[in-house]
């Protein structure tokens, strides 16, 4: 009985509230009320757009990995069921176990983060130097030389990888790390030009007031490169130390050739892991120790592990550290 | 006096100059430029090794003509032809794709950082093991498409249109993950343009579309040829390539005619062949004409006046 009562209050309210809207509006205009909706539109609808494609983008990036991970705790019977989505009906940690074996697990996982992080250190040392070089002097020829560090960022990898291999397998040191090493030292390392340039637009942008002062005191040109450049530039060699170590990490072509067999980085131990594991579990004659997807997919989580974990912790310094590289220009 | 010691210091400084630079000099005469010009000579070769050392025997272009017109006529060109196909093809496309996902990062959002360490992850694990394991188990290949519906209705008009959406799915999240680098450095580009400048144009009644086409273009075009010359290099590099796998296996090929000379003259095409496909990209993305960004904007700006 009640609601046919309260229906004329509410009628009544909604109409003064219309009516105070209206005044509202004749108040503000109508041209202006509507910009008013078109950027609020603009700006909401907009930003629910960047939202959704972004999650959209963002969930394609992820999903390789999270098939990984779904698959690498599935069993046998898992992975073949098709109504086993993303989630296993049991975990299992055998594929696990198995990986680690067949990757050769502490010894791998150790060489490569001792040659990542000697080969980075050499490779941020040298670049330095050389950024340093061309930022800070003006000597002869060195627009030709800048311009030959640019070019040898052209000059694909396998065209220099032959006659240098020559030369190691014909000094016997294919099987060590030391050419590698040397490669690094000597500034000709992964993706050198990049970090040459890194260094050369960082040093430029740096004062010399600081060094003119300090070489008035009487320091010395090696005095002020290690003292106050570097000492100044901790933020962007640690970009270069992270980028150079990550990418040595992954580097599989030229690593593989050299290491022959001889050592061999995580990586390299998944380029091989079918071989691998079929040498340390395949029997003859039964098909329950061949390998499968979800083996497979613990060893590539395992491979890449090591890298995420670094990832998040640094994640800050990774994707930062290029705008303070001054890649992108003035 | 002072001329003197002014001279010294500049000496002094041209010897330091060389002493920053000797590491690298050294490495580069030893270990690219030599190597650079031993291979091209290599490329002309038959190389046996023998007790007393390495031999290399002059052929001509013997090893150019077997890898172009003979024996690799089944392996090397098909995969030159897929790097050559495959470059044209995702080099536009991370393009665009790092250009509007930089675009859609600028704006101020919630969980900025989130999405950017998201779509970064990519540079930190890629490497040619990983991406071969997950292709291998089918993870990095949205093939699923095919069986919708849609998909089927499109394919009974035009079945060469779903070939390419295909093929663009099949890609995609390589696609993406090659893109970490470049959607980093376009955003460093767009976050140093001037707000002001987008302002102005608005006032001056210009609509989003134009001011993009206006602003935001001109400014990252400089942007676009880094870009791309880092994306063909990325995928040149990339040790999943079919091609870098061709020249390492003929590096140990035991027949007489395969080994170092034959791999040489390998790595040569190869590299000319990225050379011409930078220098189209460099071709279609410089700047045509001194200064575009400003005479664009003065022309904006003109326009708005009247």
């Amino acid at each position: 009985m009640k609601a046919p009562n309260a229906a004329p209050a509410v009628i009544g309210a909604l109409s003064g509230a219309l009516s105070a809207v209206r005044n509202r509006i004749s108040r503000l205009g109508r041209v202006h009320l509507r910009l008013h909706v078109l950027t609020l539109l603009r700006k909401w609808g907009g930003g629910l757009v960047a939202y959704a494609l972004l999650l959209l983008v963002g969930f394609v990036y992820l999903y390789p990995l999270l098939r990984m991970v779904s698959l690498s705790f599935m069993d046998s019977r898992d992975i073949v069921d098709p109504n086993v989505g993303l989630l296993p009906t049991r975990l299992t940690f055998v594929n696990y176990e198995q990986a680690l074996q067949t990757l050769n697990m502490p010894t791998s996982v150790l060489n490569s983060a001792w040659l990542s992080f000697l080969l980075a250190a050499f490779q941020t040392l040298s670049s330095a130097m050389a950024g340093y070089a061309f930022a800070r002097y003006r000597f002869r020829g060195r627009s030709l030389l800048l311009f030959l560090v640019l070019a040898t960022y052209l000059v694909p990898m396998q065209v220099l990888t032959i006659p240098r291999f020559m030369v190691f397998s014909f000094y016997k040191l294919v099987g060590s790390m030391l050419p590698l090493l040397a490669v690094a030292l000597f500034g000709q390392g992964l993706s050198g030009p990049i970090f040459i340039m890194i260094f050369h637009n960082f040093f430029r942008m740096l004062p010399r007031s600081i060094d003119e002062a300090a070489q008035i005191d009487g320091a010395s040109q090696a005095q002020v490169f290690l003292r106050i450049t570097l000492a100044m530039s901790i933020p962007i060699l640690t970009v270069s130390f992270l980028f150079s170590f990550v990418w040595n990490w992954n580097e599989t072509y030229v690593t593989g050739l050299v290491g022959a067999g001889k050592f061999s980085t995580l990586p390299l131990e998944l380029e091989g892991f079918v071989a691998s594991y079929n040498r340390l579990y395949a029997r003859p004659g039964t098909t329950s120790s061949m390998i499968n997807e979800a083996i497979r997919m613990a060893g590539t989580l395992v491979a890449v592990l090591p890298l995420l974990l670094l990832y998040a912790v640094l994640q800050r310094q990774f994707v930062e550290g290029i705008e303070k590289t001054g890649i992108t220009g003035e | 006096m002072s001329d003197t010691r002014r001279k010294r210091r500049k000496g002094s400084g041209q010897r330091a100059a060389w002493a920053f630079l000797a590491p690298w000099l050294l490495g580069f005469v030893l270990l690219s430029a030599f190597p650079f010009f031993y291979s091209l000579y290599l490329s002309f070769c038959e190389v046996r090794f023998t007790i007393t050392g390495i031999l290399t025997d002059y052929v001509g272009f013997r090893n150019f003509i077997r890898a172009l017109l003979r024996e690799g006529q089944l392996d090397f060109v098909p995969a030159l032809v897929s790097f050559l196909a495959m470059t044209l093809v995702y080099t536009p496309l991370i393009l665009v794709f790092s250009m509007v996902l930089a675009m859609l990062l600028k704006r101020p959002l919630r969980m900025k950082g989130f999405f950017r360490a998201v779509f970064f992850i990519p540079v930190i694990i890629l490497s040619g093991p990983v991406v071969s394991e997950l292709s291998s188990g089918g993870l990095i290949h949205l093939a699923g498409i095919r069986d919708l519906v849609l998909v089927r209705m499109v394919e009974a008009v035009s079945p060469d249109f779903v070939k390419l959406i295909l093929y663009l799915f099949d890609n995609i999240i390589v696609i993406f993950w090659y893109s970490g680098v470049q959607i980093v450095i376009f955003l460093n580009a767009l976050q140093k343009i001037d707000r002001s400048l987008y302002e102005a144009s608005s006032i001056d009644g210009a609509t989003a579309w134009q001011a993009f086409w206006m602003i935001t273009l001109p400014v990252i075009r400089p942007m676009t040829v880094l870009v791309s010359i880092y994306t063909i290099v990325q995928i040149g590099s990339f040790s999943e390539n079919p091609v870098s796998k061709i020249i390492r296996q003929n590096l140990f090929a035991i027949n007489i005619d395969a080994g170092y000379g034959y791999s040489a003259a390998l790595a040569w095409i190869y590299f000319l062949v990225m050379l011409a496909l930078i220098g189209l990209f460099f071709g279609v993305l410089k700047e045509k004409g001194p200064d575009r960004t400003r005479t664009s904007l003065a022309v904006r700006r003109k326009g708005g006046g009247r």
